[in-house]
C-alpha cells in the first residue's frame, strides 16, 4: 500500500517548495488588497512554520523531513533561502528551524488555563520576504525540481514519497511546463508517487476552490492548466481533508487549490500519534 | 480473603529511537489503606511536544486521586496543568518551543482501580491506551477499545489545554465493576501492543499463552517485540506492557 512508509530521522522524508516571483505577483487581490506576493510570502512562512512545529519536540527539532525552496523570477529558478542556508537545495528542518532571515514579535490570544484568552507576545519566524521580478520561468523551476527530486530519490530510496508545492499566478512565460510537471508526478520512492500539489493565487477571481474535482468549472486557462498539472489527491489525504476539515472532496480531486490554504497537506502526512483535538481549537 | 497478586511492567521506545524518547509512562501502586491497588498507564502523543511529561504526571495523578468520571479532570485540571508547565517552561525558549508548549501536551490514560479483598475493579479510560482481562485463558474484558481498526492514528487524548478536554463522550469508565477472581490475568497496554492482541483475536488466535510467556519470562520482552517489528506484526511505536495476575 502506497504512502504508509513511516518517516523518522533515519528515513525522512522531503518538502520542495516552487514560489513564483515573478512581477505579475505585485497584482493586488482584489478582496485584501494585499499583493500576491505577500500573500504567497505570508503562505510559505506559515507552511515552513508549521512543518518546523510538527517536528519540534521536547529537545528540539527532529530531522524527520529535508526541505528546499525554489524561487523563480526573471533571474531563473534558484535556491530561495536567505541568511546561513543560502544557496542550499534541500536543508534538515532543525537547520530552517533555527536560522529564519529574522524572528518578529507579534501579539497573539491564547488559552489562560481557566477557559478565557489572554494576549501574549509570541515570536514569529520569516524565512521569505515578498519579492517580484520579470517574467514566470515555471518550466524552468520544474526543470530543476526534476533534478533535485531524482537525486533524493536516488539517497532515499524507501522514503514516504516527496511533496512537491508550486505557489503561483499560474502565468508562464517559459512555456509550458506540463510536461515537467508530469515528469515529476511519475517519479516514486518504493512507497509511491511524488505528491505534486499546485496552489493558485489569482488575482482574477475571488472564488476559493479546495482540492476540487473535474466537474468543477475553474475561472481561466491558468487555474486549468494547473489542476491539470496537479496529483491526484491521495485517499489518506481525502479522509484527513474530510474527517478533520469538514471539507466535500470529490472522487476524482487533484491535489489543487485555488487561493485556499493548503494546510491540510502538513496536517495530513503524520510522523506519529496526532491527537484528534490537536487540530479543534486553533 | 485477600488476593494474591503479581505484577510486571515492560516499555520500549519506538525503534529508532533513544531509551529517553520514549514518551509512555505507568505506575503501580502498592494497596492502599483500603487495601486498593492504582495501575495506570499513559502514552504522550509523538506530535505534541512535553508530552512524557504530561503521561508522568497523568498516571501520578490517577495514582493518587483515582478518575471516578469526567468531572475530576475539571477539579484536577488547573494543578495538573501548573505542575506541567513548572516542569516544561523555562526562559528563552525558540519560537518553535514555545509555540508547541501553548499547542499544549496530549496523552492516553488507562486507569485501573483493584480492590485486593474483594477483587472488585473500576477502569477510566481516555484515549487508545486498552486493557484485557483474561480468566481460563480465554479473554473476557477488552477495554475501551473493541475492535482492532478502531485504533488509528488519531485519537483523543488528554490535553494540557482544558479547551481541548470538553468531550466528554471520549472518556470512559467503566459501569460496572469487574470482579477479578484468583487466576485471572489482567494486561495494559499502549496502542501496538493493544492492537496487536486485538488483531489475533479477530482472527482466532489466542493471545493468553503469548502474553502469559512474556509475563513469566519464557520469551524476552524486547527479543519478542523486535520480533513482531520486523515482521511487520505490529506498529513501530513506544510500547508499555503492564501485567497482575492473581493467584
Amino acid at each position: 500500500m502506497a504512502y504508509t512508509a513511516e518517516i523518522s530521522r533515519t528515513n525522512p522524508s522531503c518538502f520542495l517548495f516552487l514560489i513564483d516571483q515573478s512581477g505579475s505577483m505585485s497584482d493586488n487581490f482584489t478582496e485584501t488588497q494585499k499583493p500576491k506576493s505577500q500573500a504567497v510570502a505570508d503562505a510559505i512562512n506559515k507552511l515552513l512554520q508549521q512543518l518546523v512545529i510538527k517536528c519540534a519536540k521536547s529537545e528540539g527539532v527532529r530531522d524527520y523531513y529535508h526541505v528546499g525552496v525554489i524561487g523563480y523570477n526573471s533571474d531563473g529558478a534558484k535556491p530561495a533561502f536567505a541568511g546561513a542556508i543560502a544557496g542550499r537545495e534541500l536543508v534538515p528542518i532543525s537547520e530552517i528551524a533555527n536560522t529564519p532571515a529574522r524572528v518578529e514579535e507579534r501579539n497573539k490570544k491564547i488559552d489562560d488555563g481557566a477557559g478565557g484568552l489572554i494576549t501574549t507576545t509570541v515570536k514569529f519566524p520569516i524565512w521569505f520576504d515578498a519579492i517580484t521580478k520579470g517574467g514566470t520561468p515555471m518550466k524552468e523551476a520544474f526543470q530543476r525540481a526534476n533534478i533535485i527530486i531524482d537525486k533524493w530519490l536516488a539517497d532515499h530510496p524507501d522514503c514516504f514519497p516527496p511533496v512537491i508545492i508550486n505557489i503561483t499566478d499560474g502565468e508562464s512565460t517559459d512555456g509550458s511546463p506540463l510536461d515537467e510537471m508530469d515528469k515529476l508526478k511519475n517519479k516514486a520512492s518504493s512507497d509511491g508517487t511524488v505528491i505534486l500539489f499546485n496552489i493558485h493565487a489569482s488575482a482574477r477571481s475571488n472564488n476559493i476552490i479546495s482540492f476540487c474535482g473535474s466537474s468543477t468549472t475553474l475561472p481561466d486557462q491558468y487555474a486549468e492548466l494547473l489542476f491539470q498539472g496537479a496529483s491526484l489527491l491521495p485517499e489518506f489525504m481525502k479522509s484527513v481533508g474530510k474527517q478533520e476539515y469538514g471539507l466535500t472532496i470529490a472522487e476524482d480531486a487533484k491535489a489543487f487549490v485555488l487561493n485556499a490554504d493548503p494546510e491540510l497537506l502538513i496536517t495530513a502526512i503524520d510522523i506519529g500519534t496526532r491527537p484528534s483535538n490537536a487540530l479543534a481549537v486553533r | 480473603m485477600m488476593l494474591n497478586y503479581n505484577a510486571k511492567t515492560f516499555t520500549a521506545p519506538k525503534k529508532g529511537n533513544a531509551e529517553n524518547e520514549n514518551e509512555d509512562a505507568f505506575i503501580l501502586t502498592y494497596p492502599n489503606e483500603e487495601s486498593i491497588i492504582r495501575i495506570a498507564v499513559s502514552d504522550g502523543a509523538t506530535e505534541s511536544s512535553f508530552s512524557k511529561e504530561w503521561a508522568e504526571l497523568l498516571v501520578r495523578y490517577y495514582a493518587i486521586y483515582n478518575f471516578e468520571n469526567e468531572t475530576f479532570f475539571q477539579s484536577l485540571h488547573p494543578s495538573l496543568r501548573n505542575q506541567w508547565l513548572d516542569k516544561v517552561n523555562t526562559q528563552d525558549l525558540p519560537w518553535y518551543a514555545q509555540e508547541k508548549l501553548e499547542m499544549g501536551a496530549f496523552a492516553t490514560i488507562l486507569g485501573a482501580s483493584i480492590s485486593t479483598i474483594s477483587g472488585e475493579c473500576n477502569i477510566s479510560a481516555i484515549g487508545d491506551s486498552n486493557i484485557y482481562i483474561y480468566r481460563d485463558e480465554k479473554m473476557i474484558l477488552k477495554f475501551p477499545i473493541e475492535k482492532a481498526s478502531d485504533f488509528g492514528s488519531s485519537p483523543f487524548l488528554l490535553s494540557s489545554v482544558l479547551e481541548r478536554n470538553k468531550r466528554a463522550d471520549k472518556f470512559f469508565f467503566s459501569e460496572e465493576l469487574y470482579k477479578l477472581h484468583n487466576g485471572d490475568l489482567v494486561v495494559i497496554g499502549t496502542d501496538a501492543i493493544g492492537q496487536w492482541i486485538l488483531l489475533q483475536e479477530e482472527n482466532n488466535i489466542s493471545t493468553y499463552q503469548e502474553l502469559l510467556s512474556l509475563y513469566s519470562g519464557k520469551f524476552d520482552f524486547n527479543n519478542w517485540l523486535n520480533e513482531q517489528r520486523i515482521e511487520n506484526k505490529i506498529k513501530n511505536d513506544d510500547t508499555t506492557l503492564v501485567f497482575l495476575k492473581f493467584e
